[in-house]
């Protein structure tokens, strides 16, 4: 995989995302939601039938259900690690949200479109 | 050109793109999907195409195979992201302006433009509440000068019909820009085979098919298509994509779709309620118009360029307007955007008037005297008494469509039996 740090984090070329997608498996995704029309629903959903395991978290409908995923109410109460955390929160919550994926062993951080945090974005890239 | 695949140049993606072999027939010419309706897998499958949640079809007043696949091919071909066929060139302007326009808003439009477009724009959006605000077409500066808050869009046509008038499309994109609104332009006349409007800037194109891209006199089509690169997120003047959709139970465009959240609501509520969807069989052939689309355009240039510098010699021809005679005012634009050649429509002004411009019709042979551009055949038209007849005067000369004027298409027949055919009719005069 070309190193982060050399990637523009606005324009991804085609071959890294291909790559990371080749890697990925397990999913977790933070700020999942029920609602139909939030585009965190659209994700999940298209996640899953590309088979794609997707773990929802969400404090406020912990222990519910989103697309018959059980939904957890943070990343450290995952049993195991994932290959992938999946943000769909405001950019100010990316930096916490970013140590936390750190200390479960994800690989790769995704943040939702239109939404950038350059202090989150450069914390994963030390931590390789 | 901007290259547009990695891999393949023009001429490949105009035969290739979007028409790959069939998966189920191995039907190498691509299908024809004459079909209304599809059959959903179970009802979860039904909701999530109506959500938007998966692609697919559902309906063909919404997408159609065939449609798509001639979606795919021009947006590969204009280097956009995504595409939207309708039912007819106006069709597409009006789509166009759907999503970004409500009542009391304006859109600035170029003064030199196919004169349907300037009655679309100037009367008929007015029933919309739409504005159209004509500017000269030849002065970046009265674009500027024009932008105001309800400022949504500025149009113009690359290559105006009739006159093969050369717009500045870099200069009016920095001016788009600045005011914070797309560029669309109008590429019938020029097709992506000559000139790619995103390459100077500009946010969405719209074509009527119907001209060189179909080729044959033979499809009515349009279609939009879209960049990917305007701003629309989070944009304040553009609520149809940026904020919760009353149209769509509340679903954010810009937000669920990101770079083709035009391209979706184009198809989702403007194609679905608005209902002016290409069939499948037009989609057809202007899919397979296209493949020869480069071969047609090189032809149509040089026969255009050698009638024109014919025309300019003749004692009974005033003048002539055709962008790639060192004459014309537009010859310095037409080399920086259309170096490959500025099409073969235009126009030419006879001795003697409207009178002598009648004459004219009825004696030419070859020529079909028809309302239409961009076939095969070489064509002849009076503008002011027909595709014109409804502006007033000074919108017709401003068009560059005044009583004189005759406008020509020029096809692919044998150079020499076009001129030969124009030189008989001179003759007559």
């Amino acid at each position: 995989m070309p190193d982060p740090a050399s990637v523009d984090h606005n324009s991804y070329p085609d071959s890294y995302i291909r790559e990371i997608l080749k890697n990925v498996r397990s999913i977790a995704m933070v700020g999942a939601s029920a609602t139909w029309n939030r585009p965190s629903n659209f994700v999940m959903k298209y996640l899953l039938k590309k088979g794609f395991k997707v773990i929802p978290v969400n404090p406020g409908a912990a222990g519910q259900k989103i697309c018959g995923e059980t939904v957890f109410p943070d990343l450290s109460s995952l049993s195991g690690t994932v290959d992938m955390v999946d943000i769909f929160r405001p950019a100010e919550d990316a930096p916490e949200l970013v140590e936390e994926a750190i200390k479960i062993g994800a690989k790769v951080f995704w943040m939702q479109l239109g939404i950038a945090n350059e202090e989150a974005a450069t914390e994963p890239r030390r931590a390789g | 050109m901007k290259k547009l695949h990695p891999e393949y140049g023009f001429n490949t993606l105009a035969v290739h793109s979007g028409t790959a072999p069939d998966p189920t027939t191995g039907a190498r010419s691509f299908p024809i999907y004459q079909t209304t309706a599809y059959v959903f897998d179970d009802a979860d499958h039904a909701a999530s195409l109506f959500n938007l949640q998966e692609p697919g079809f559902i309906y063909s007043r919404l997408t159609n195979p065939t449609v798509a696949a001639l979606e795919e091919k021009l947006a590969t071909l204009e280097g956009g992201r995504g595409g939207t066929v309708t039912s007819s060139g106006h069709a597409a302007e009006t789509l166009a302006l759907f999503p970004l326009m409500a009542p009391g808003m304006e859109v600035i439009v170029a003064d030199k433009l196919y004169g349907g477009t300037i009655n679309l724009m100037g009367k008929s959006y007015q029933k919309f509440g739409w504005n159209a605000v004509f500017v000269d077409t030849d002065n970046p500066e009265a674009f500027r000068k024009a932008v105001t808050e309800k400022t949504r869009a500025i149009f113009i046509e690359n290559l105006a019909n009739p006159g093969g008038v050369v717009v500045d499309l870099e200069a009016i994109a920095k001016v788009a820009e600045e005011a914070g609104v797309p560029l669309i332009v109008d590429n019938t006349m020029a097709t992506p085979f000559l000139c790619q409007p995103f390459e100077w800037g500009a946010d969405l194109v719209v074509h009527s098919t119907t001209k060189f891209l179909s080729g044959q006199g033979n499809a009515v089509g349009g279609v939009v298509i879209d960049s990917g690169k305007f701003p629309w997120l989070g944009n304040s003047k553009f609520p149809s994509l940026s904020a919760p959709s009353p149209e769509y139970n509340g679903l954010t465009f810009a937000e669920t779709f990101g770079d083709l959240a035009y391209t979706m609501y184009s198809h989702a509520i403007s194609l679905r309620d608005l209902g002016c969807t290409q069939s499948p069989m037009n989609a057809w052939i202007t899919l397979n118009g296209i493949e020869t689309l480069p071969l047609r355009m090189e032809r149509h240039c040089s026969n255009g360029l050698a009638v024109a510098k014919f025309l300019e010699k003749q004692a009974n021809v005033e003048w002539v307007s055709f962008a790639g005679l060192e004459s014309s005012p537009y010859f310095e634009l037409g080399k920086k955007y259309l170096p490959e050649g500025t099409g073969s429509v235009f126009t030419f002004g006879v001795k003697g008037g409207y009178e002598s411009g009648l004459k004219m019709l009825e004696a030419v042979k070859l020529f079909s005297h028809v309302a239409n551009i961009g076939d095969t055949r070489s064509l002849i038209l009076h503008p002011a008494s027909t595709t014109h007849r409804q502006l007033t005067e000074e919108q017709r000369i401003a068009a560059g469509a005044g009583q004189e004027v005759i406008r020509l298409s020029i096809g692919i027949e044998c150079v020499e039996d076009i001129i030969s055919d124009l030189d008989q009719a001179l003759n007559c005069l």
